[in-house]
């Protein structure tokens, strides 16, 4: 309640009003207003202005915030794709993305499959790093942790498959990791035998990672031997399978050998390559039956071309290293012949697993050093 | 011309066009003065609503309005003033009004009227129209932190003090209760 004189004083003061007549003829005055409608003067540059742009259509807003989200995202995503262990980006690579990746495979086949490619990767990781000279201590433990850590999910993968569903699969996985892992680090070994040899008095010195690669293959590949299987017919496919790997490796091998030869001359493993086809693996020529040193790379290579081009040392070094591997290959598909014959199916197919294997890490080691010498020589030669 | 938005401001109009007129006169204390600016108060209510401006509060907006063209208008009276000094122009002293207490609202209103506009005019800008407005106007004090550019508690506690404080200038009782 409000003290009556407050009140009589607030009542009077509400009984100010406009007459009719000026209400009306104000109403009047407001609608008869020409109205103009107020737009800002539009800038000669606005039609330069991205943020112009964006005040005269709002909504644009509501697109351009997730679509720069989206850029700026992605754009750290792909760049980080690309990123080496001593990039700043790495961290988002290995610890959000891979991993992201990691959890959109449901089956422990693709899972299992996705491992194993990452191992590779951080392999090749070490291998560009090692070409730059830019492979320390730190990346060198960095990436050693990250080996292991696939190794594991791997093999936990592996565990998960089922055995009858995914046998072939499963062996398939094991043996390409065994290769990639075996014939990765021997190109790290190449690598940093190049780097350090000119460092300390030309002593070979194995990479760490190289190391931490051998002892992860050989962790999966006891997985492998307590899950063979005594079927002869898979046996004999797969034995194909692997002497037309070994033949088309010795292929490789011999036309590396005569690179730079002319093209009339007859490369000479053809010939026997075409022989190996057709007989059986007793016929398969090793690494052995093309050189007379073994222990000597650069006289071999003079046994077989007589070129006078003369490949490098890295080159030879390559070719004699997969010829080595080769001749591991051929040496158990021999066992697995020789067990077959025995009726020990079982050590047969182990050994022809350990042929696969060794034939792939020959092949890749083959195709990846090729690589690299062919960049080391254009290196050298624009240098 | 929007038909609909002819039929919303004119009923807006009718009633809140009295109000503002009042509110208008006892602040410029000329009636002349008071419809042009209630007159451009809801021009430009009438403008933003051609423009489909969003209007939360149509009394509050049409008060805000009001209140800055008042201020705007002291201020405009204030140089006047201060020129027509400096060159002794007898003819532009007439806008002095206020200051000079001969307002036009005094004829309008009744004793007890001309004694709260007075008293209301004496109380310290920062609670004059909030003391207008909650009690002659009746308007919240959400409504008239929303004019004032402040918060509903800072309204409702320049009310209180306000109407303490015209009570005393007044000499209202203070013993019955407040509103």
């Amino acid at each position: 309640m409000i003290e009556k004189n407050l009140q009589n004083g607030i009542d009077e003061i509400k009984k100010v009003v406009m007459t009719s007549d000026e209400k009306s003829r104000m109403l009047q005055n407001i609608l008869n207003f020409p109205i103009q409608k107020t737009t800002a003067t539009k800038s000669p540059w606005s039609v330069f202005s991205f943020v112009s742009f964006i005040q005269r259509k709002q909504s644009f807003t509501y697109v351009l915030i997730p679509v720069i989200t989206i850029l700026v995202g992605g754009g750290i995503a792909v760049s980080s794709e690309r990123s080496l262990p001593n990039s700043v980006l790495y961290p988002i690579k290995v610890g959000v993305l891979e991993p992201l990746r990691g959890v959109l495979t449901f089956s422990p086949k693709e899972k299992a499959l996705y491992e194993s490619n990452l191992a590779t990767k951080r392999l090749v990781e070490a291998e560009i790093l090692q070409g730059q000279g830019k492979l320390d201590v730190p990346t060198e433990n960095k990436i050693n942790i990250l080996l292991d850590s696939h190794t594991t999910s791997l093999n936990n993968s592996l565990n998960d498959i089922n055995k009858n569903d995914s046998a072939t699969a499963k062996e398939d996985i094991i043996t390409n990791f065994h290769a990639e892992m075996n014939a990765h680090a021997q190109i790290l070994d190449i690598l940093s035998g190049n780097n350090k040899k000119t460092e300390v008095n030309n002593q070979n010195i194995d990479s760490e990672i190289s190391k931490t690669a051998r002892d992860n293959a050989n962790k999966i590949i006891n997985i492998t031997e307590s899950n063979e299987k005594n079927n002869l017919d898979k046996y004999k496919n797969k034995k194909e399978a692997v002497q037309s790997l070994i033949n088309k490796t010795a292929t490789d091998i011999n036309s590396a050998t005569t690179d730079g030869q002319s093209s009339s001359k007859k490369p000479e493993i053809d010939t026997n390559s075409n022989i190996l086809i057709d007989n059986s693996s007793q016929n398969i020529p090793t690494a052995n039956s093309n050189t007379e040193n073994k222990t000597n790379p650069i006289k071999e290579k003079d046994n077989n071309i007589n070129n006078t081009q003369t490949p490098s040392p890295t080159k030879q070094e390559i070719i004699y290293s997969t010829k080595q591997t080769l001749d591991k290959a051929n040496q158990y598909l021999k066992e697995a012949d020789t067990h077959e014959k025995n009726g020990d199916n079982r050590d047969a197919y182990s050994n022809l697993l350990n042929s696969e294997s060794s034939a792939k890490e020959a092949n890749i080691f083959l195709k990846i050093g090729l690589k690299l010498e062919e960049k080391n020589t254009r290196e050298n030669r624009d240098n | 011309m929007n038909v609909n938005i002819k039929n919303k401001f004119e009923a807006v109009y009718e009633v809140e066009s009295d109000a503002i007129f009042r509110f208008c006169l006892t602040r410029v204390s000329n009636r002349e003065q008071a419809m042009d600016i209630t007159q451009e108060t809801f021009l430009r209510l009438w403008q933003s609503m051609q423009d489909d401006k969003e209007i939360l509060n149509n009394r509050a907006f049409i008060f805000t309005i009001a209140r800055h063209l008042i201020i705007d208008w002291y201020r405009k009276k204030k140089s006047i003033s201060l020129d027509s000094l400096a060159h002794g122009n007898k003819e532009e002293e007439e806008y002095d009004v206020a200051d000079n207490k001969t307002t036009e609202v005094d004829l309008f209103l009744g004793v007890e009227g001309r004694h709260l506009v007075n008293k209301i005019n004496e109380l310290s800008p920062s609670y004059r129209d909030p003391v207008y407005l909650r009690f002659v106007e009746d308007l919240s004090p959400g409504e008239i932190g929303e004019i004032l550019g402040t918060s509903a508690n800072t309204a409702s506690v320049r009310i209180n003090r306000g109407i303490i404080e015209l009570r005393k200038i007044a000499g209202y009782n203070n013993d019955i209760n407040k509103k």
